[in-house]
């Protein structure tokens, strides 16, 4: 430790400039820092669910599309026709857009008694009353309209605008441009018409989030920074010694953004609040290290010597409080989810990169200005938080047993609703419930057929799929899930045969089924083919062995969504059970992402509740080690419970909230078990011990604490659902923590009678 | 004065330039032109993720007296087609009457449908790629000359200047690459009403049938840049001005397959 030290003291300008050029070298790649929302922010590209939905969207050509509706008491009207057709007209100048489809120029197959018709439902010269009536005739009960370009109560239609490869080709410049034209384009046809649009498509919720996170940026960080500057102008009464605290933690901040643009890992919704975290957890080094040099300069003349003790006191503690910390993130590097592990991995180099630079930056301040050893305390607070303390104290020591029957009756109460917390992976949660893009999805998920789709994969050999025996069977699956409350719709081949034979027997009902032969199946599909029908390369691949079934439902609970995709697989077992059989889709990532939320919450808290533990027991030996627990399971229970009660949902945010709080919180017991463990000591009584530890470090924690809920409390003001739910949950875990830590701790070291001789 | 000339001048280089243009597509239209032509060829539809579908089908066309167009198609290849027809024969109205002769059904179905600017039998050309220059709506202008090996190349840009033309094709101009040498057309540029380039089809391995005194290419590949797919046409035979019998566009004939 003195090495450390000396190093410190004897090579201080040489560290400078060290840090000066770490940091030039850091900053070169700051612009190069991408935003980044999409498949790869929740799931590793080399899971084995993101590869087979690549696949499948390889396989099936599934383009990106993006939806556009409106509702209109009664969409059949000569008026809605029109706007409609001239919607069109606008959105097909969108960048990017190579075909928009609509109620009235997606093709109809409709049988007539000479032949088959292959049209829309509308000629767009000539729509006119009598017109629309027909259109509507064929419309109702059309599955290929209904759900799709109508809804079922036919007061909403969509307009599907579709976008090829070129978006995922990686062309994110080309996306945002599309996404800014057609906002543009919605917000005059709003103007114009009076008239409410509805947008929704990955394209639209990324480039949303993206905003999202933009405006983050450019208030979080802002808003940390002046909330630090407050507390340590409140503090320390004056300008230098608010910003000098401020200096490395804005270095380690540079440096985590140099190592995202040179490693090239993008920002990801859950990466903005790496700026307020290592800002309020960074300060704390600073903090301490002035409040101790401060208490040094009392007794010590010589200002040389005061830096020595401070340090020889203090970096022991700060290393052991920011490795905790960098535990708690740095446990999320177990995670599945990719945001959430390359989130945890910054946040711990951020911590340990602000540690080791406030022990540089800060002694070499203290050294060349008197200004902190001149700064007055704020005497009032303090006095105040003593009174507080104290009586906390005596409460301690006259109602023991009832404090802890109150935290008990506390804990229970609100552990009792853990089970109602929600799982979502979705990321249009990440917006709030009043954002557009919130409503929107909203709106198109309950109006038209649902965004949560699910696809079944079938592989055969070829030609499979122009079996008769085996579209039955894609029929049978079809009609089963049917069946199912929760499923909105199927699409299959089967769909398609089957419509095609009905029009080619003039539309007679009774052949609405599919055919008998191999051979007809193969001339219909052909038939379909050639006269323009371009959605057959959407349900069955080129050779027709892999064959696809699209089944849309509601947003449905985790646990409902495991009993539907174990249904969905003993489905195709018992229809398909010799062929090899896949299930895939949004859905599923949906499912997959949700169940990497949860394991990512009970894998990083074992692991970092792990490493705390064993790093207790080194320190205040076995009993001691466990008994320092205690108060710390207090908060995690109480936050999970919170989140219960006010129906804060498990996702990409939240669900790290209990392993970085942990690495958090565990500081203030370290603080209060090493302060009792000296006083025991010195008195070798825990209660007179208790009490002197409640007095010297009681008012840090309590200060401490107040920066930390604060800073994490600021994050509520995020334009994102997700940030703020975490900020605003975070920060009650702090807070709860406080309270374990002044009246749970004090009770157990009274009540244990820990390190007594 | 000097304005005045300046003007007169750009005018009629203009003007030149559009005959110019014009003139090289007449010439190509000349070397396509035939009263009948049969063709048997491998249809080879590239999708975007690199499969491919094969058919073998011979394309019958004949243009009657009254300068009408019809077309019979037969499909040989695969197995479970083969037999499929097709027939298209342009009506008084100009527009195309369309039938279809699927072996199962055992009759013909009229096929009705939305064509222009759509799919041929659901490869990458349209109807109107693979239709004959119908210059009315669309200016030709002489862009340039270039040089491909030993060939020299005319490009003419072909703009569609009337909008509802162009709605209905997709295509805002094409730009045009004709051999000087043989008039026969090498390449062509298609670019959609904003401008952006859509498909781009090259014709290759030309041959002369020294009988019609004709130039054909035998391959044609057709690159669809939006959809990242591609059709090749590889021409087995051609037979050109062989006196096809009329009654082969009928539907009799389509019936009695």
């Amino acid at each position: 430790m003195k090495k450390i030290i000396d190093f410190i003291q004897l090579n201080g300008k040489a560290l400078v400039l060290i840090i000066a050029i770490v940091t030039a070298f850091m900053s070169v790649r700051l612009g190069e820092i991408e935003m980044k929302e999409d498949e790869e922010t929740f799931i590793s590209p080399n899971s084995p669910v993101l590869k087979e939905f690549r696949e499948f969207k390889k396989t099936f050509e599934s383009n990106e599309g993006v939806i556009v509706a409106f509702e209109s008491p009664n969409i059949f009207t000569v008026e809605n026709f029109k706007y409609i057709e001239k919607l069109e007209a606008e959105l097909n100048k969108l960048p990017g857009v190579t075909n928009v489809n609509s109620l009235i120029s997606a093709n109809n197959v409709n049988g007539v008694e000479e032949g088959l018709e292959i049209y829309p439902v509308i000629e767009l010269v000539d729509i006119t009353e009598a017109n629309v009536e027909k259109a509507k005739e064929k419309v109702i009960g059309n599955q290929f309209y209904e759900g799709v370009y109508i809804s079922q109560n036919q007061k909403v239609t969509a307009l599907i605008i579709e976008l090829p490869g070129m978006f995922s080709g990686g062309s994110d410049s080309l996306a945002k441009l599309f996404y800014k034209k057609l906002t543009n384009l919605v917000n005059t046809q709003e103007l114009e018409t009076g008239l409410r649009l509805y947008i929704g498509g990955d394209i639209v919720t990324d480039a949303s989030i993206e905003q999202l996170m933009d405006k983050d940026l450019a208030l979080l960080f802002p808003l940390s920074l002046l909330l630090s500057a407050i507390i340590l102008l409140f503090f320390y009464r004056k300008l230098v010694t608010t910003i000098v605290p401020l200096v490395p933690v804005l270095i380690a901040i540079v440096w985590v953004l140099g190592l995202k643009g040179w490693t090239g890992v993008p920002m990801t919704p859950i990466s903005i609040t790496l700026f307020p975290l290592i800002m309020v957890i960074g300060l704390a080094n600073s903090i301490h290290i002035i409040n101790h040099y401060k208490r040094e300069r009392q007794f010590e003349s010589n200002n040389s010597e005061a830096i020595t003790k401070t340090l020889q006191a203090i970096i022991k503690p700060c290393f052991l409080a920011a490795f905790t910390t960098a535990i708690g993130f740095g446990s999320l590097a177990i995670s599945d989810v990719t945001g959430i592990k390359q989130m945890g991995i910054f946040a711990a180099f951020g911590v340990m990169s602000a540690f080791l630079l406030s022990i540089i930056i800060i002694p070499l301040s203290l050294k060349y200005s008197n200004v902190f050893a001149e700064s007055k305390p704020n005497i009032q607070s303090r006095n105040s938080i003593t009174r507080l303390l104290l009586g906390i104290d005596r409460l301690n020591h006259l109602h023991s047993w009832k404090v802890m029957l109150v935290f008990l009756a506390i804990t229970v109460a609100i552990v009792i609703n853990i089970p109602k917390i929600k799982v979502e992976g979705s990321m249009a949660s990440f917006a709030k419930e009043n954002t557009r893009l919130r409503q929107d999805i909203k709106f198109l998920d309950s109006n038209m057929s649902g965004i949560n789709a699910y696809e079944l994969i079938i592989k055969g050999s070829e030609n499979s799929f122009k079996n008769p025996e085996n579209l039955t069977k894609l029929d049978e699956i079809a009609r089963e899930l049917s069946e199912n409350s929760e499923v909105l719709k199927t699409f299959s081949a089967a769909d398609m045969v089957k419509t095609i034979n009905k029009a080619l027997h003039a539309n007679n009902t009774d052949y609405y089924s599919i055919p008998c032969t191999e051979t007809e199946i193969a001339q219909y599909l052909f038939l379909y083919e050639i006269s323009g029908g371009d959605e057959l390369s959407s349900f069955v691949n080129e050779d027709y062995s892999v064959a696809r079934v699209t089944i849309r439902t509601s947003q449905m609970p985790n646990k409902m969504q495991k009993e539907f995709v174990s249904s969905l697989e003993s489905l195709m077992l018992s229809n398909f059970g010799g062929m090899d059989c896949e299930i895939t889709g949004f859905g599923m990532l949906m499912n997959h992402i949700n169940e990497n939320l949860i394991s990512t919450q009970v894998e990083s808290i074992l692991m970092a509740f792990g490493i705390i533990l064993i790093l207790m027991f080194i320190m205040f030996g076995f009993k001691g080690g466990l008994l320092s627990i205690l108060p710390n399971v207090f908060p995690i229970l109480f936050f999970m419970g919170l989140m219960g009660i006010f129906g804060i949902d498990l996702n990409m945010a939240t669900s790290i909230i209990a392993a970085v709080t942990i690495g958090i919180v565990v500081d203030d017991t370290i603080h209060f078990f090493f302060g009792y463990k000296n006083e025991m000591q010195n008195v070798n009584n825990p209660a007179i011990a208790v009490t002197n530890t409640m007095l010297k470090v009681g008012t840090a924690l309590c200060v401490t604490s107040l920066i930390l809920t604060l800073g994490f409390g600021i994050l509520v003001f995020s334009n994102s659902k997700f940030i703020g739910d975490f900020g605003i949950m975070s920060a009650s875990a702090i807070a709860s923590a406080l309270l374990g830590d002044i009246f749970i701790s004090p009770i157990v070291l009274i009540k244990s009678k820990l390190f007594k001789k | 004065m000097k304005t005045t000339l300046l003007v007169l001048l750009i005018l009629f280089s203009t003007l030149l330039n559009a005959q110019d243009g014009r003139a090289i597509v007449r010439l190509y239209e000349k070397e396509m032109e035939s009263t009948d032509q049969e063709a048997m060829l491998t249809m080879k539809l590239i999708s975007k993720n690199g499969s491919t579908r094969e058919r073998t089908l011979i394309i019958s066309n004949r243009t009657d007296k009254s300068n009408r167009d019809a077309s019979y198609i037969y499909f040989s290849a695969p197995a479970d087609i083969k037999g499929t027809a097709f027939l298209s024969v342009e009506n008084e109205a100009g527009n195309d009457d369309q039938w279809l002769f699927l072996p199962t059904l055992k009759r013909s179905r009229r096929i009705s449908s939305n064509e222009k600017g759509k799919s041929f039998l659901g490869t990458d050309f349209t109807y109107e790629d693979l239709g004959s220059e119908k210059s009315s709506g669309i200016t030709y202008k002489y862009l340039r000359s270039e040089q491909l090996g030993n060939i020299i190349l005319q490009v003419v840009e072909a703009v569609y200047t009337n909008p509802t033309r162009s709605k209905e094709t997709g295509y805002s101009k094409r730009i045009l690459f004709i051999n000087s040498e043989n008039n026969m057309l090498v390449k062509t540029e298609f670019y959609g009403i904003e401008g952006t380039l859509k498909k781009i089809l090259d014709c290759s391995n030309f041959e002369y049938y020294a009988d019609s005194k004709k130039w054909r290419p035998k391959t044609l590949i057709m690159k669809n840049m939006e959809k990242e797919t591609q059709t090749i046409l590889q021409f087995e035979y051609y037979k050109i001005n062989k006196g096809i019998d009329p009654n082969r566009f009928t539907l009799r004939n389509l019936e009695s397959n």
